[in-house]
């Protein structure tokens, strides 16, 4: 299981089956800026990573994010 | 700051946003009067106690926005659009001190997002130190959430809370209070 998927899932309070790689905050109602940065810290917590205001920007959607952290590892 | 037409006065311009000033008819044919009505955009504000109108809204602006240096309060637009999606400001500019606090109400639900949030915090942070020589600029939020995002993204840095400070649907919340020195303050892509 996608650890993004597994924490967008936990922090948007949603089922994970929901969720594709194309779910975003452009088609998904609570995933606004607040959310994105509970997402950041659960996945910089869990992942032992942290990311800069230009990659939390480009936190566009779930394939967007899997693209930012294979940069961080 | 520019205006064509009907176009707004874009005052700031960013990648993402625009500022633009804000005029008489904003506050009464725009949305902007009425997201102060929402319950969900106003759930970590001190607002949405009483109704607000477009003729209240108009009062407003007029007795506190026009000509008050005290308060730099502008319209977000997003680029290439000219539609307000939402308000930010600089409020109780102290220019004795150089101080000022920063509030922001995005009303388009669909404009809640971080490259426009950031991006128009910056807008507004960068104009308060660079132009208006403030040193310190501060907020207050009940939600931890907001202040977690202006410390991650912008830089700013808790100074604690205000414990119970504020009465919200049924709770008494705290207060997280959060500041950005000029000296602190990272310039960061957005």
């Amino acid at each position: 299981m996608s650890i993004v998927l597994k924490t967008v899932a936990e922090q948007l309070q949603i089922p994970i089956e929901s969720l594709t790689n194309d779910s975003s905050p452009e088609n998904l109602k609570n995933w606004d800026s607040l959310a994105t940065i509970r997402i950041a810290m659960a996945l910089e917590m869990s992942e032992s990573i942290s990311f800069t205001t230009e990659e939390l920007v480009k936190f566009s959607s779930i394939s967007a994010i899997n693209e930012i952290l294979s940069t961080k590892k | 700051m520019t205006a064509e037409n009907n176009q707004k006065m874009i005052f700031l311009s960013g990648k993402y946003v625009n500022l633009v000033g804000l005029t008489e008819d904003d506050a009464l044919n725009s949305d902007w009067f009425s997201w102060f009505n929402d319950p969900d955009t106003t759930r970590f504000m001190q607002k949405g106690y009483f109704p607000n109108t477009a003729q209240q809204q108009l009062d407003f602006y007029r007795q506190h926005i026009v000509g008050n240096p005290s308060k730099l309060q502008l319209g977000i637009v997003a680029s290439g659009e000219n539609t307000l999606v939402g308000i930010i400001s600089l409020n109780n500019i102290d220019h004795l001190n150089q101080k000022a606090e920063i509030s922001m109400i995005i009303g388009n639900a669909n404009f809640r997002q971080m490259r426009y949030t950031v991006e128009a915090m910056k807008l507004i942070i960068e104009h308060g130190f660079n132009i208006l020589n403030l040193h310190k600029i501060y907020g207050g939020t009940l939600s931890k959430d907001w202040a977690d995002l202006l410390c991650k993204t912008l830089t700013f840095t808790p100074e604690g809370k205000l414990r119970q400070d504020i009465y919200k649907s049924g709770t008494f919340y705290d207060v997280h209070m959060v500041a950005v020195l000029r000296d602190e303050y990272k310039t960061q892509p957005a």
